[in-house]
């Protein structure tokens, strides 16, 4: 008789590994180690041109010894708080579904069962951030003092000790059983603090964190502590393994794979759905006001049926567009006044907006089949979605025109800020129709024959477009702070480019209604030309 | 003693009210055939009982163990409505996975007849994540059957099975009826019906009949 219960997991497991080795394709393993580090090589290039090579002045490293340890803080409030949300959603783990249904539901302890993958789970989290740690400690020893093999060794400590709190978090969070709220609430607080403390308001302990990351500069053994609270989040949560709730575990095992699937698609849609469906992130039952009983005749049945969709916003994604909103208001001044590179920031912003405000859009491009059954033109379809999202946008803009306004100090700036927090939000909007209306890459036989290097920069072009897109809503504030320091007028400036996007985002929506017959226009042409040239080599 | 014991057992999805609080119990070797609507909390219900979804309030006891601890596990088996299957392993690897994890070593003539007699022995080693609907539906009976349980929770058994998998099936719950074992099976099958004493219904997640399962009775309440 064999072994039975727990004893006979290890052999159990041993059969499957044996059995996945067997099927494992090692040309396809190694073209994804492959590829794996050629984008690792392109990033750290990236990062160590834009660190550049001089070394910083005396005044510059002040500044580093003074601000650098809350803003590498920020960077593990961050790791802090994302651990909590995915503890609270059955993470750090994403176990096979029939993991869940087969050895959960077994007479063994769970946490023995667990351990092993949980100490996977960790050994990756702090191997990452080791790694990724010692990658920037290495390229930010080429402007401070220190030599190479201290700032390697200082960034591998913070990178380690950030991965290790996101992951210590994450299983506390799904041991203590958090509900979702809850954690959301404390990765807040946590963030905030450390935002306080970036701007000298409070002293945080995630800078105990940061402040590793500067021993190359000097040794402050107080920043120990960080990981002996870490070490005791981590070891509660592993004592509460057991603990895992199957529900959360199930959702996410099942939800995990796909995701990592339509990431790898680029399927920024799929990868949104799916990322609501994580979070249980699901419309509201009813809408959050307007609930008629039903009407009979609708003169705009999209532009009805698109409110419908949009009052049904869940509380949570209204906040998160509430908030960026609230980063676009507080951005948008800071370009004016000079800092372009923000540009970035309110593009990203602007384009999240618009990914969770063109819903109603979204949901006729996934139900394709029931968008065909419209007896409609199913460009004019899809264009009949956008003037509810783009009302919608323009009323979240009034948050940012608000938020805009408080430091705006002359008439021309109020102006200028009424302006431009719509123009910002609505290009994102028009950023996001088009990643929208894109959807994943299709598997074209001319790409599959691209070598990896070309057919990579094609498909991040591809991916970039709609942030390029939605990032040149803030363009015409950086013409405007040219003017105003040259002397011209800086509104005057502000209006002629901002018609210029303006028209940019009314042929977004012409695309959107001409797209399929532009497209076939298109393939038609092609396949004219390669017949004219068929028939001309054959006369030769 | 009570094979299965639910007090106050709800469940809500925001403000949706997906299982009233419910309670019940079940008795040691009793057949029950639990039925209502589509959405009316029979499934909610058995995988919360299961210990696959958490509940909003309540408890369960299986055997006089709560709901969920390695004990109440050992004694409950379930067998969902949407079974779940490695990708790498065969349908006679899966049936070595779930027997040995719940103590049963000496599986492998007990793994057979289950699989011979649903008529699946010669595709033992096939991977079950490639078979049809109805196949899948026979594998996972046979991972259900093929530990030791005494309380046997089934979500829809008999949906994609042929006339040869229903038969079996039945003969199955049958014996292990006979064994002792307690059923609760969320079927609409009559001939299932027809061979228990009680039966349960729910509507819109509230429990709306517990008795005997007089055929006109129940056809009135599905």
């Amino acid at each position: 008789m064999s072994s039975t219960g727990l004893a006979a997991l290890p052999e159990l497991r041993a059969q499957r590994r044996k059995n996945r080795i067997a099927k494992l394709d090692w040309f396809e393993a190694a073209y994804r180690a492959y590829l794996a580090g050629f984008v690792a090589v392109l990033v750290i290039l990236w990062v160590s041109g834009a660190i550049g090579g001089s070394k910083l002045t005396e005044t510059e490293l002040a500044s580093v010894r003074t601000h650098g340890p809350a803003l590498l803080g920020l960077v593990a409030a961050l790791a802090i708080g994302i651990g909590l949300r995915s503890g609270s959603r059955g993470g750090p783990m994403a176990l096979e579904p029939a993991e869940v249904r087969h050895i959960m539901l077994a007479p063994i302890s769970r946490r023995r069962v667990l351990m092993s993958t949980a100490v996977k789970v960790i050994r990756h989290m702090a191997f990452g951030g080791l790694m990724v740690g010692a990658a920037f400690g290495v390229m930010a020893a080429q402007r401070l003092p220190g030599g190479r093999p201290r700032w390697a060794a200082s960034g591998a400590a913070f990178g380690l000790t950030a991965g290790l709190a996101m992951v210590a978090c994450a299983f506390a969070a799904s041991g203590l059983r958090l509900k979702r709220p809850i954690a959301t609430l404390l990765a807040a607080l946590v963030l905030a603090g450390a935002i306080a403390d970036v701007m000298g308001k409070i002293a945080w302990p995630t800078t105990a964190i940061g402040s590793l990351a500067l021993w190359a500069l000097r040794v402050r053994p107080i920043d120990l502590l960080s990981l002996v609270v870490i070490g005791a989040a981590l070891a509660t949560g592993l004592r509460l393994l057991d603990r895992l709730s199957l529900e959360n575990a199930e959702r996410r095992t099942a939800l995990v794979g796909q995701l990592r699937f339509a990431v790898t698609m680029q399927d920024l849609r799929t990868v949104t759905v799916l990322r609501r469906q994580l979070t249980a992130e699901t419309p509201r039952t009813t809408p959050w006001f307007g609930r008629r009983k039903r009407r009979p005749k609708r003169k705009f049945p999209i532009w009805g049926r698109s409110w419908q969709g949009l009052l049904r916003t869940p509380l949570g994604r209204l906040v998160r567009m509430v908030g960026l909103a609230a980063i676009v208001g507080a951005v948008v001044p800071s370009i004016y006044r000079g800092n372009g590179a923000l540009i970035f920031v309110s593009g990203i912003a602007s384009y999240l907006i618009g990914l969770d405000i063109l819903e109603p859009l979204a949901q006729a491009v996934d139900h394709v089949d029931r968008t065909d059954l419209t007896p409609m033109e199913r460009g004019l379809f899809f264009l009949r979605h956008l003037p509810a999202s783009a009302a919608a946008a323009v009323l979240l803009s009034l948050v940012s025109v608000g938020i805009a306004l408080v430091s705006a100090h002359t008439n021309v700036d109020r102006q200028i800020m009424l302006l431009a927090c719509p123009l910002v939000v609505l290009t994102g909007l028009a950023g996001a129709v088009t990643s929208v209306m894109m959807g994943a890459p299709e598997q074209s036989s001319s790409s599959q024959l691209l070598p990896p290097e070309v057919a990579g920069v094609k498909i991040a072009g591809r991916a970039a477009w709609p942030f390029i897109v939605a990032t040149l809503g803030g363009l015409p504030l950086i013409v405007a702070n040219r003017a105003n320091t040259k002397g011209f007028d800086p509104l005057a400036s502000f209006i002629r480019i901002a018609v210029f996007i303006a028209l940019l985002d009314g042929f977004v929506a012409v695309w959107v209604q001409h797209r399929d017959a532009a497209k076939a226009w298109f393939a038609q042409t092609t396949k004219d030309s390669q017949a004219l040239a068929e028939a001309r080599k054959k006369r030769t | 003693m009570t094979a299965l014991a639910i007090k106050g057992l709800t469940r809500t999805y925001g403000d949706l009210v997906a299982l009233e609080p419910l309670n019940l119990t079940i008795a040691d070797g009793e057949a029950v055939v639990l039925i209502g609507h589509n959405g009316s909390g029979k499934t909610t219900m058995m995988r919360m009982v299961a210990g696959l979804l958490d509940s909003s309030g309540g408890e369960v006891n299986v055997g006089g163990h709560p709901g969920g601890s390695i004990e109440a596990r050992a004694k409950l088996s379930y067998l969902s409505d949407s079974p779940t299957f490695y990708d790498d392993l065969s349908v006679w690897e899966h049936l070595e996975l779930v027997a040995r994890l719940h103590g049963n070593g000496d599986w492998e003539q007990h793994g057979a007849d289950l699989l011979g007699a649903l008529g699946l022995y010669e595709r033992a080693d096939d991977l079950p994540t490639q078979f049809s609907r109805g196949l899948k539906q026979k594998a996972a009976i046979a991972m259900a059957f093929v530990r030791p349980f005494d309380l046997l929770l089934v979500d829809e058994p008999f949906v994609g099975l042929d006339a040869t998998g229903k038969a079996t099936l039945l003969t199955l719950l049958d014996e292990a009826h006979e064994r002792g074992a307690a059923l609760v099976v969320a079927t609409h099958e009559l001939q299932f019906v027809q061979r228990v004493s009680r039966c349960i219904a729910l509507r819109d997640g509230v429990l709306l009949y517990d008795g005997t399962t007089d055929k006109l009775d129940v056809l009135a309440l599905v």
